[in-house]
This record gives C-alpha cells, structure tokens and sequence, in this order.
C-alpha cells in the first residue's frame, strides 16, 4: 500500500476536484470493507484513492418524487434500521441485515456494494427486483441515470468511468401491493459471502391469490446478480398453488444447471435453490 | 498527513502514512496494543473498536477516515483504575480463556449496551456475531453479556 495519494474530500465539490485527478488506476474508497482487503493482498493496483466517508451530502435515505431515495454512503446498518426501508422495500431491509457482520454493516455502504460489482453482492438482487436506477456523478459534476443492470457488466465490473462515482440509488415507492423478499443462503449464518441468493418481488392479493408483475433476481449464478425473465413468466399472473410452487422450483433449478454448466458449484446450486426459492415463494405470499 | 481525533477522551493531531490502517495507527503508532489483530479482513472481529459509538474492525479502516472521529479502545473503558461493568461481568462468569478474543468482544458488547441497556439474547448474540471465539463456545460471553450490572 506504499506510494498511493489519498485524497479525502469532505463536500461534493470538492469530490468534483478529486474525480478530476483520477487516472484509470484511481479507487474510491467509502467503507473500505472488500477494497481495504484488496489493497493488503495487493490484488489490486491503485495510485490514489479518493475517500468518500467524509461526503455527508451522499449520506441520507428519504422519499422524493414517489421514491425511495438512498444516499451511496447510507451504510447497511442506517439502510436496515430506517423505517422507510422496513416498511416499503423488505427485499432491502432483509438483504442489509444478512451483509457481514455488525461491525461490517457499520461500516460498508450501498454505494460500495454496487460499485463493487460482486456477482454475490448482497444488496443487488434485492434492487434489482425493486427496479433500482443508480445516480452518476462525473468529474464536470454532470450527474446521469442508469437502470441497475445496465451498470453491473461482469464479475468485480461496472460501466463506471474512472472519474465517476455512483451518488445515490433510487427506486420507485413499492405500493402497499407489491411484496418484496430476499432470502441468502451462506456456508455459515453470518459473515459469509452469499452461495446463492434469491430476491422476488410481485403484486399479490389474498384474495385472488394470484403474483401479478413478478420480478425475480438471483446473485451468485453468473458473473453478475442478474433477472430470471423467463422464471418471471412461469409464475406472472398464476394462482399460486403447492403444484405451480414445486414446478417453478424445479424449472428454476435447471435454469440454474444451464447458467452454471461446468462449474464445481452446479450440483449444489442446482438443489439448492429449490429450497431458497421456496421460502422466498412462501414469504412472499404470507399473510 | 495530519489527521485529528480523539482516542478514549484524549485529543490528537498527528501524522499518520496515508495508507495506514486504524489498527496499525492506534498499536503502532499510539502503543494501544489491546485491540488485536486476528485476520486483518474483517472476519474475525478481535480488531473492534467503537467509532463514532459504532463498532467497527479498525482493520478495514483507513486511518485518514477517522479524522474528526472519536474512538474507544479496549483501553478506554476503565475509568480512574476502575473496570467498566462489562469487564467486571466477563471476569464474574468466566468469559475469558485465552483472552485473545476478549477486547474484541467487549467493545462489541459495549458498543450493544451503549445502544440497548436491556438487550435480549438475540440482540446480544447479533451484537458479537462478527465476533470469532476458539475457547469459549461462547455461552460464558453472552451470559456475561447480559449480567452487566446496570
């Protein structure tokens, strides 16, 4: 970690600045929870690293405009504990709660996650499904809007520039309708990089009992979190019965299966997404 | 470059390598060798400390971020040569074996009862879930935990 510049802005325009020395090698360093690791195993070169933590106009989470608006320095301890997250956007809340540790989510923020691009990133098929558009700062201060997926292009990769920096996340409020749900599963209970992870999110009613605009997102089966389109379709605008439950399971397993073909991990994957998709299905529908 | 906090009370301005790590900056450079360094990845949690009332692995923090920043170490939590509650509980039932662990779990435990003096057991086991012990199995830390003396 020797001979690298580190800046520490502490305001927007003095990020501006700093996004303006910025070469291809440059890091943006928020909570530091997978970077600093990087950075110790020098797994990664660096020539400066341009430190967020200090940008406390990227730290807020609130509604604006019939949106859940998401600051990228909200850490997942802020994002788990805020009753706007709790109460509208569960995927969310229960992804935050499964990141780490307490010590990790006290400091790792959703800015971080999603710029990280990690194909098991925690927070990202939750926002996925919730249809997250992600704010861009440049280094001229321009700031532009990019849907999620269009951001996360391969394993560790997003179309991020080097001199720009994702500011907020925001996602349409889901309406009272729309159930949200994300369940990981982790070779422990804690502290542990996600396996498999599955989030669901569709509009249901009890009485017609019927999952209408279904949104499905899985991490840790591809190079990044990605939607099931097809999934989608086998259960969008069904009645959900034990029957349409143990065959959407069962087709999502060999979706699985094909999207992993050849890796050590499918035989796993494959069984054991029947049963996170399950419990996902089930959460979903409870009263 | 120079950086200014405060560690258990005391005010600093120092100098720290840009690239240092907050457990490097409070062993290395402060003598504070009571928060220890197990992984150094934010796994095992013997590196926490309180920043900012958090509990946070000094190992995953730059040192340069904790500028304008309070810390509580380990050291911190005796006052005028008297053990903080905590420390008396995990003495009281045994929570201690090789003690590695121990300043670690104390300032996650601290960090829990400085949030939550009635904490249950979930809460309590959530608090030190970030918290690897070898020894202990840890039911002696979670009993110590909650027979902190309000």
């Amino acid at each position: 970690m020797d001979n690298i510049q580190v800046m520490t802005p502490d305001s927007l325009p003095e990020l501006i600045d700093a996004l303006k020395m910025a070469t291809p090698e440059s890091k943006l360093i928020a909570g530091g929870t997978d970077l600093m690791i990087l950075m110790r195993e020098r797994r990664i070169k660096c020539d400066m690293l341009i430190d967020l933590s200090g940008i406390q106009e990227i730290n807020y989470i609130k509604i604006e405009d019939g949106h859940v608006c998401i600051g990228a320095n909200s850490t997942f301890t802020d994002i788990k504990n805020h009753q706007i997250v709790r109460e509208s956007a569960p995927a969310l809340f229960q992804a935050a709660g499964t990141i780490g540790s307490p010590q990790v989510r006290n400091r790792a923020t959703i800015g971080g996650n999603i710029g990280n691009g990690s194909p098991a990133g925690d927070s990202l098929p939750s926002l996925l499904v919730l249809g997250a558009q992600i704010l861009i700062m440049n280094s001229s201060g321009d700031i532009k809007m990019l849907p999620l997926e269009k951001l996360l292009v391969g394993s560790g990769k997003t179309a991020l520039s080097y001199d720009e920096v994702i500011v907020a996340v925001k996602f349409p409020i889901p309406g009272a309708d729309y159930r949200n749900t994300f369940v990981k599963i982790g070779s422990r209970g804690t502290v542990t990089i996600a396996k498999l992870s599955i989030a669901i999110g569709g509009y249901y009613n009890c009485e017609d009992n019927i999952l209408k605009g279904v949104k499905i997102a899985l991490g840790s089966v591809g190079k990044t979190a990605l939607r099931f389109y097809e999934m989608e379709r086998l259960l969008d605008g069904k009645s959900i019965s034990t029957e349409l439950i143990d065959s959407f399971c069962e087709s999502l397993s060999n979706q699985i299966a094909l999207a992993i073909e050849g890796r050590s991990s499918m035989p796993y994957k494959r069984e054991a997404v029947k049963s996170i998709a399950r419990e996902a299905l089930c959460n979903l529908i409870a009263v | 470059m120079f950086i200014k906090f405060k560690v258990n009370g005391k005010d600093y301005d120092i100098d720290v390598f840009p690239t240092m790590r907050l457990i490097d900056l409070l062993r290395d450079k402060l003598g504070l060798t009571g928060t220890k360094e197990g992984c150094g990845e934010g796994e095992c949690g013997t590196c926490t400390v309180i920043l900012n009332n958090r509990a946070v692995n000094s190992c995953l923090v730059l040192a340069p971020q904790v500028r304008g920043k309070e810390i509580i170490t380990v050291e911190g939590l005796e006052t005028d040569g008297k053990l903080d509650p905590i420390q008396e509980s995990f003495i009281r039932n045994g929570a201690v074996q090789c003690g590695y662990c121990t300043p670690g779990m104390l300032m996650a435990s601290k960090a829990l009862l400085m949030e939550n003096v009635n904490p249950t057991e979930y809460d309590i086991k959530t608090a030190i879930s970030g918290n690897l012990c070898r020894c202990t199995g840890y039911n002696a830390i979670i009993k110590a935990i909650k027979d902190v003396e309000k």
